[in-house]
């Protein structure tokens, strides 16, 4: 298995403007040194809570926001600055499924429209008549029927219109799928579906995923490896097994006992977390979580910890484990 | 392309509906009616100043020519101008609305420092100032009443943008590798009509009275006839104390124009934001 | 706040900048030979030298556009054809004339206006409402010389009750004066009351109708403030924002509108004076006109955006691009 996509040292920065003439005062640290590989064929999972910067990852991968530093490499090649029509050749490979089934769609386009549009501008297809024919297909694919590609979004479900979503991020044939909360906005019941799905798609068509989401059940049941973001960085990263197993950082322990679970069996202690989010504009020094950790340390507040491997495939980014525990 | 649900709330608006029908009325004389009736010209000894009667429903005027005539003629000279005008505002308003709304950073800005700058300043005097010195004509009073009407359009067009840029299914389209001119003139643009149809139909109703009043001033085309214009005639003359009809007749007619026009806009405009409770 | 009126200012100059440059390039570069602009026959040889001298009529565009400038700083506005004096003598007492008239008028509308938005919001789909709504889109497709026509036709002749036309009855003094203005304004005023009248209620009555729909609002009043204090006091200070702004843009039409009404009327203000520029071909005249005009809506229009701006927080706080 190869890396697909090997990311390095990622950062993002977005200025805070007063006016159009001031300089800009302050840094909202979104992303701060983010170092992931993503193995072909594989999903991986980024969780966090909403200021974790798990959605700018996956914005700035499909380059929605430009990087402040580090690298993204697709297949070995750069994707930073890249224009013309190497961009667009970058654009067929990763693609975007979004969060909200009643904003991704246009309101005034038919839904064959919006799914041929891309194959067109590609020119992925001969003419309006393979496309209207590969847009049947693309919309079975993702088990809607192919006369539905006439009728406009405001006629569909919310789990309709994700699967049309789903079908336009695959109109391209991408290698990477970058799964922004694209279940969050669904009934639970639609959820299992739509996961299913997922897990189908990557069988047949050979995907790759990263999946975000704040989730920890839908985390369970898709991801090969877990990635938990805390305020810009990665602070555990495990395969799924050993994530569950061993949950390492004190942040993950408290995710997975506050994830409600469906069972009337005497359930383990919730740990819950003192404090508030930690503004990112001027994140905590040392370690991030210090404010918040309940097994907190003299040195957490000033010595910032590195990611480390603990086991094989386990890497966890916290002092507890870096003394020779 | 236009939602059964948009046609299908409009046509509950009564006041929108009124509107309606009023310009398919004018839209209708004006494109037919002077097929029907004949150019008003030269002079009728017979009948001057004639006060309506079975041969001339609406009277006569000065000259002895049929006021009715004369009000279907200026039917066509009104719509000419009003699209005219708005075909001017929609090519210049639209793509820099669209293009200031679209790209924030400078390019934004700086076009829409320009729009305000082209919005405050006074639009009539400049008009007449225009019209004096280039001489008077119906082609000429259309275009500068567009170009003054594209600061709104662009206003309003790119406020829409502005909005509609970061929606999810415009980063959809980013994604995707849609061309950048594609996304603003298909996937915005059909998105921001709503509210830049209600400007146009403003446009419009502005326009006839913009030219009405540019008439009476006298600087209306003495070749066309146009309601401002058998107004000014009249008033000159001073007909306009026992000739009555000289005078309501064409100012019923702008009237309807511009209420209609004017209602087909707040039709539009209750029906994209419905205030109800 | 210091900020924003700093840029404000900067914009409403630029924006003068801007009209007098339009008034400049439209005048020169129209079709005809530009000099007739600025010389009539019945110039001496004399006159057209020296004006030749101001306004630099041989000299390279670029020239005659910094000269332009300069004269202006200067308030020279060049020589009427038809008075034979300087332009800028001739529109001075007149434009007293004008903003009394635009002054009273926009006052007059808004004392009105504002309440009656602000009523036919709180009171939609009633009768009042409706009622109000027909006269707004009567009041915004009205035709101004057809207004004041009637008003004449109607107050004046058949009731004898105001003057025709004019500003003031010539020969009266002091004491009777004020009274003898009154009465002639009533009519001219009246006109343009009533077009933006319209404007404003509807801008009024509509920004109101969101404002009510906030949650602020539903909170005031579940807090247990009163209905009045409610809409006085918190609705209204927001829904203010937007009616402010419009009236600063409606200043432009009032304009227009009073160029109209002036005529009609034969108010001697500048408005009128548009219209008898035309009429003698008095180009320098005309210009002049407009120049004061574009100057005094400019200076309106900000002086209306530094009100939104004291009223708006968001502004002072962050400078002002919120629109």
């Amino acid at each position: 298995m190869s890396a697909l996509l090997e990311i390095r040292g990622l950062k993002k920065h977005f200025g805070l403007k007063k006016s159009l003439f001031q300089k800009v005062g302050k840094y909202v640290h979104a992303l701060d040194g983010i170092d992931i590989d993503l193995m072909e064929g594989e999903t991986l999972s980024v969780v966090g809570e909403s200021g974790s910067g798990k959605s700018t990852l996956g914005r700035t991968i499909v380059r929605l926001e430009e990087p402040t530093a580090g690298s993204i490499r697709y297949q070995g090649r750069d994707v930073n600055g890249v224009r013309g029509a190497e961009a667009q050749d970058l654009r067929q490979s990763i693609q975007m499924v979004f969060q909200d089934p009643y904003a991704s769609l246009n309101p005034r386009l038919t839904v064959g429209h919006a799914l041929a549009e891309p194959m067109l501008v590609h020119r992925k297809v001969a003419g309006r008549k393979a496309a209207k024919e590969a847009v049947g297909e693309l919309l079975s694919r993702v088990g809607l029927r192919p006369e539905m590609a006439s009728s406009y979004p405001f006629a569909f479900s919310g789990g309709q219109r994700q699967r049309i979503g789903i079908a336009r991020a695959l109109a391209l044939k991408p290698k990477i799928l970058i799964c922004d909360e694209a279940v969050s906005a669904l009934d639970v019941s639609v959820q299992s579906q739509i996961l299913n799905l997922f897990n189908q798609l990557k069988k047949e068509m050979g995907l790759t995923y990263l999946f975000i989401t704040h989730d920890l059940s839908v985390v369970r049941y898709v991801s090969d490896r877990i990635m938990v973001m805390y305020l810009g960085q990665v602070v555990e990263l495990a395969p799924r097994d050993a994530f569950f197993a061993r949950r390492l950082h004190p942040y993950t322990r408290a995710l997975i006992s506050a994830a409600p679970v469906a069972s009337t069996a005497p359930r383990e202690a919730r740990i819950i977390l003192q404090g508030e989010i930690p503004n990112a504009i001027d994140p905590p020094s040392g370690c991030r979580f210090h404010t918040r950790c309940p097994n907190v340390m003299d040195s957490c507040r000033h010595v910032e910890p590195q990611l480390r491997e603990i086991e094989p495939g386990h890497h966890v980014r916290c002092h507890l484990y870096t003394n020779g525990q | 392309m236009i939602e059964k649900s948009f046609v299908e709330s409009f046509s509950k608006h009564p006041l929108g509906m009124i509107g309606l029908v009023g310009i398919v009325i004018i839209v209708t004389l004006g494109l037919f009616g002077p097929m029907v009736v004949t150019y008003p010209v030269g002079y009728n000894e017979a009948i001057p100043l004639a006060s309506p009667t079975l041969k001339n429903w609406l009277g006569t005027d000065g000259l002895g020519l049929s006021l009715i005539d004369e009000i279907v003629w200026g039917a066509r000279t009104s719509l000419f101008i009003s699209l005219t005008a708005v075909a001017v505002a929609t090519c210049i308003g639209v793509p820099l609305g669209l293009v200031s709304g679209y790209f924030r950073g400078r390019i934004g800005a700086l076009i829409d420092s320009v729009i305000e700058i082209a919005m405050t300043i006074p639009t009539l005097p400049l008009m007449i100032l225009i019209s004096a010195i280039s001489g008077p004509s119906v082609g000429t009073v259309a275009v500068v009443i567009g170009i003054f009407s594209w600061p709104t359009l662009a206003r309003i067009v790119r406020n829409s943008t502005l909005k509609l840029a970061s929606l999810p299914y415009i980063e959809a389209a980013v994604v995707l590798g849609i061309p950048k001119r594609t996304i603003m003139f298909k996937h915005i643009l059909l998105n921001a009509v709503g509210p830049a149809l209600v400007d146009l139909t403003i446009i419009m109703a502005t326009a006839v009275l913009t030219e009405a009043g540019l008439s009476y001033l006298g600087l209306g085309d003495p070749n066309a006839w146009s309601w401002g214009g058998i107004l000014q005639t009249a008033f000159r003359a001073g007909h306009h104390f026992h000739a009555w009809w000289l005078i309501v007749f064409p100012s019923l007619a702008i009237m309807f124009f511009v209420v209609s026009f004017n209602l087909l806009g707040l039709g539009i405009n209750e029906t994209l934001n419905p205030k109800r409770d | 706040m210091f900020h924003y009126i700093v840029m404000r200012v900067m914009k409403g100059g630029l924006t003068f900048l801007a009209a007098v440059t339009v008034t400049f390039l439209i005048v020169r570069l129209m079709p005809g030979d530009p000099t007739t602009a600025f010389i009539s026959d019945s110039m001496t040889p004399q006159d057209v030298l020296a004006l030749n001298t101001l306004l630099g009529l041989d000299k390279s565009l670029i020239e005659q556009y910094v000269l332009f400038l300069r004269n202006l700083a200067h308030f020279e506005l060049g020589q009427s054809f038809f008075y034979k004096e300087a332009v800028s003598a001739i529109i001075a007492p007149r434009l007293g004339w004008t903003l009394l008239l635009i002054g009273t008028s926009l006052f007059i509308t808004l004392i009105i206006g504002i309440p009656l938005g602000v009523y036919t919001a709180r009171h939609k789909g009633k009768w009042v409402d409706q009622a109000v709504s027909t006269m707004i889109v009567l009041g915004i497709s009205v035709f101004i010389p057809l207004l004041a026509f009637v008003l004449v036709y109607v107050f004046s002749l058949q009731f004898g009750l105001t003057p025709v036309g004019g500003a003031f009855t010539p020969g009266i003094d002091d004491a009777e004066r004020i009274r003898d203005v009154i009465r002639h304004m009533i009519l001219p005023t009246a006109t343009l009351v009533v077009v933006n009248l319209a404007q404003i209620v509807l801008y009024t009555r509509s920004s109101m109708l969101d404002v009510l729909k906030e949650d602020y609002v539903r909170t005031a009043r579940a807090k247990g403030v009163s209905d009045r204090s409610v809409t006085w006091g918190h609705a209204l200070r927001n829904a203010m924002i937007p009616t402010v702004t419009v009236t600063g843009l409606m200043l432009g039409k009032m304009v227009a509108g009073a160029v109209l009404t002036e005529t009609v009327f034969s108010w001697p203000g500048v408005g009128s004076m548009i219209y008898e520029a035309v009429q003698k071909q008095d180009f320098p005249l005309l210009q002049g006109a407009f120049i004061v005009l574009a100057f005094s809506v400019i200076l309106m229009t900000l002086m209306t955006d530094l009100v939104v701006a004291w009223l708006d927080p968001r502004i002072k706080l962050h400078g002002g691009s919120m629109r």
